[in-house]
C-alpha cells in the first residue's frame, strides 16, 4: 500500500485544511517510512528529533508539512556537514533563507539529506558519509548532487526536499530517481546559508512529486533577499496560477539537436520525441534547434567552477570551524593538514584543478577564455529564446548507473552533466520531469528549458506532460 | 609554473592541501585528464568577446555603506576546535 506521505504536496495541504489529516499523522507517516526504508537507502544524514509544529499551523501556506533539506544548506537547529567530513558536527549560527522562508510558511523539517561534499558529483558516491542508494534499484546512484532529497521523495520519506542547482545537482538526481527537480533562474531564490560551491551557478531548489508542487513551492521560496546581493528584485509570479493555462496554442517549442548525440540511451530519446509529438498535436509549434558550443558550455563549466570552488574552500582552514588536525607545528600546517584529512578526494581535485587555471600564466588562457566562452554560450541560448519559448531535450544521456560505474574516471563522471550544465552557465531556469522508464524499468527524466525568469512558462508546459507521462 | 608544467606539489601548496605521495600521483593523473578534456575551450575564437561574470544581473548591487549587525561572538565561535577568553586558538603563525 502506498503511504500517505507519497501523496502530492498540494493533495495533503487540502487534506490537512480540511482536518481530514492531521499534521502529526502525517509526522508519523514520514518518520515510519524512513524507519522501515532508510537503513539501505541512506537519504538522510542527521534527523530532526521530534515535530516542532509552528503556532497556527492551520493559517500557514504549507500547513505543518514535512521536508527534507539537502545538507549544503545551513540549519542552525540540525547539523550541517554538506555531506563532508571536514565540517563534521557542525551547526551554523543561522539558518539559509530558502529553509528560513518554508519553515515561516509552516512547513517543517524531517532532516538533512546525504550529497556528495560540496555539491561536487553527479552521482553522490563523493559523500563523505557513504553512498545514498537509489530507492527504484539499490545497485544503482540516485544520481547527484542532491542525491539524498531525491532519494528521500522517491522513496516517499519526505512529501518534498530542497536541493541545490550548480550543473545538474536538482535535475539530473531527479531524473533518476522519477521525481521533479526545478531549477529556477540565478538569483530567483535566495543563496544565503547554502555552502558556497560555484557562487555564480548555485542556485536552490524543489524536488517533488509533480509540477505543480514545484510551483507552488517556488512561490515561496523566490524572492529579493538582501544578504544574497546576486538574489533578484524582478517580481516574484504566481507560478500555481500559471498552470492553470493549459492551452499550448502558439507554443514555440525548440528540440536541440545536439542533445541527440554524447551517448544518448535510446529509449530517452524516444521519451524526448513522444513529448515532442504530444506538446505538437496540441497545438505547440516545434522546431528544430542548435547550440552550438554544448561541449565547450561543459568545458567552461569545468574551469569556471573548480575557479570558484578553489577560492570558496579557502574558508576551511581547520581553525576557526570544521575539523582540525593534529598534525603540524604551525597555523599554516594546520590548515594543511586539516584539509588534507578532511576534505574528500573530489574536493582535492576541484581545488587543484581551480588552483591551476587561476594560477599566474593559465589565468588568461584558462579562466579568462572559459568567461570569454561563457558569454558566446549565452548569447546561443539569447539567439534561441529570440525564436522559441522552451526548449525540449532530455535531462541526462543515461538512465541511474550503476554504483561504483563511474567513480574510477573523474571525466566519465563530468560527461553526465552535459545536458544539465548549459543552463546553469547562462543562469537559465529549467527542470527535469518523470517520462516513462526504460526497458529496466528505471526512470527517465526529460528536461524544458527556459530564458531569464521564465519559470512560468517552463512549468506550465511540464504540468501539461506530466498527463502524459506514463 | 612553466608553461606546459603540471607540479602537483606546488599546486598543493598553493591551495593549502597536504598530499600524501600515492594521493599526489593519483591527482596528477586526473588532472592530466581533466585538462585534456577542459583544452577544447582554447580553441574557441574568442577575440573581441567580453567575458561574462555574473548571470541574470545586468547591474551591480551595493548597499548603504551603514554598519550593521553581525554574528554576535559567541556564535562565531561555537564551532572552534579551540578557543579561549573569545578568541580562536591557532598554532604559531609563520612558516618552521
Amino acid at each position: 500500500m502506498k503511504s500517505i506521505c507519497q501523496l502530492p504536496l498540494l493533495e495533503l495541504r487540502e487534506k490537512l485544511g480540511a482536518k481530514k489529516l492531521s499534521p502529526q499523522e502525517l509526522w508519523a507517516e514520514c518518520q515510519k517510512t524512513i524507519a522501515a526504508k532508510d537503513e539501505e537507502i541512506h537519504a538522510f544524514l542527521a534527523r530532526a528529533q521530534r515535530l516542532q509544529l509552528p503556532k497556527e499551523w492551520l493559517k500557514t501556506e504549507l500547513k505543518g508539512i514535512p521536508f527534507a533539506v539537502k545538507d549544503n544548506l545551513s540549519t542552525a537547529s540540525l547539523p550541517t556537514t554538506a555531506g563532508s567530513q571536514i565540517l563534521r558536527g557542525y551547526r551554523p549560527p543561522y539558518t539559509a533563507t530558502v529553509v528560513e522562508r518554508l519553515q515561516k510558511a509552516g512547513g517543517v523539517i524531517l532532516g538533512k539529506t546525504n550529497c556528495d561534499a560540496f555539491a561536487f558529483g553527479a552521482s553522490g558516491e563523493n559523500s563523505g558519509y557513504g553512498p545514498t542508494h537509489n530507492p527504484h534499484d539499490l545497485n544503482r546512484v540516485p544520481g547527484g548532487s542532491s542525491s539524498g532529497s531525491a532519494a528521500a521523495v522517491a522513496a516517499g520519506m519526505a512529501v518534498f526536499a530542497l536541493g541545490t542547482d550548480t550543473g545538474g545537482s536538482i535535475r539530473q538526481p531527479a531524473a533518476f530517481c522519477g521525481v521533479v527537480g526545478l531549477k529556477p533562474t540565478y538569483g530567483r531564490c535566495s543563496r544565503w546559508g547554502l555552502i558556497a560551491m560555484g557562487s555564480s551557478f548555485d542556485v536552490p531548489g524543489p524536488l517533488t512529486r509533480t509540477v505543480a508542487d514545484a510551483a507552488f513551492l517556488l512561490g515561496l521560496m523566490a524572492g529579493y533577499d538582501r544578504r544574497d546581493a546576486t538574489s533578484s528584485q524582478v517580481p516574484v509570479e504566481n507560478y500555481l496560477a500559471a498552470l492553470n493555462d493549459n492551452s499550448l496554442r502558439g507554443l514555440r517549442v525548440g528540440l536541440v539537436e545536439e542533445f541527440f548525440q554524447h551517448g544518448l540511451q535510446p529509449e530517452i530519446k524516444e521519451a524526448v520525441m513522444r513529448a515532442a509529438d504530444i506538446l505538437t498535436n496540441n497545438g505547440a509549434k516545434v522546431v528544430k534547434a542548435h547550440l552550438p558550443h554544448l561541449e565547450e558550455a561543459l568545458a567552461v563549466y569545468y574551469v569556471l567552477v573548480p575557479a570558484e570552488i578553489s577560492s570558496n574552500m579557502a574558508r576551511y582552514d581547520g581553525i576557526r570551524f570544521g575539523r582540525q588536525s593534529k598534525r603540524g607545528q604551525t597555523a599554516a600546517e594546520t590548515t594543511a593538514f586539516s584539509r588534507a584529512e578532511g576534505f574528500e578526494m573530489e574536493v582535492k581535485r576541484r581545488i587543484l584543478i581551480g588552483t591551476y587555471v587561476l594560477s599566474a600564466g593559465y589565468y588568461d588562457a584558462y579562466y579568462l577564455q572559459a568567461s570569454r566562452v561563457r558569454t558566446l554560450v549565452i548569447r546561443d541560448f539569447q539567439k534561441l529564446f529570440s525564436k522559441v519559448d522552451v526548449l525540449l531535450g532530455p535531462t541526462t544521456p543515461t538512465t541511474a548507473f550503476k554504483l561504483g560505474e563511474k567513480t574510477a574516471d573523474p571525466v566519465a563522471m563530468y560527461l553526465s552533466d552535459i545536458f544539465t550544465v548549459p543552463a546553469n552557465v547562462a543562469g537559465l531556469p529549467a527542470i527535469s520531469l518523470p517520462f516513462g522508464r526504460d526497458q529496466k524499468n528505471l526512470p527517465i527524466g526529460i528536461q524544458l528549458i527556459g530564458d531569464l525568469f521564465q519559470e512560468s512558462k517552463i512549468l506550465r508546459v511540464a504540468h501539461f506532460l506530466e498527463n502524459y507521462a506514463h | 609554473m612553466k608553461k606546459g608544467d603540471l607540479d602537483i606539489k606546488y599546486l598543493a601548496q598553493l591551495a593549502q592541501i597536504h598530499l600524501e605521495a600515492e594521493e599526489e600521483k593519483q591527482l596528477a593523473k586526473d588532472l592530466q585528464d581533466i585538462l585534456h578534456f577542459i583544452a577544447i575551450i582554447r580553441r574557441v575564437d574568442t577575440k573581441g568577446v567580453e567575458p561574462t561574470f555574473q548571470v541574470a544581473r545586468k547591474t551591480q548591487m551595493s548597499r548603504l555603506d551603514r554598519k550593521e549587525k553581525s554574528l554576535p561572538r559567541e556564535a562565531a565561535l561555537q564551532n572552534a576546535p579551540q578557543q579561549k577568553n573569545g578568541y580562536f586558538i591557532s598554532k604559531p603563525i609563520g612558516w618552521k
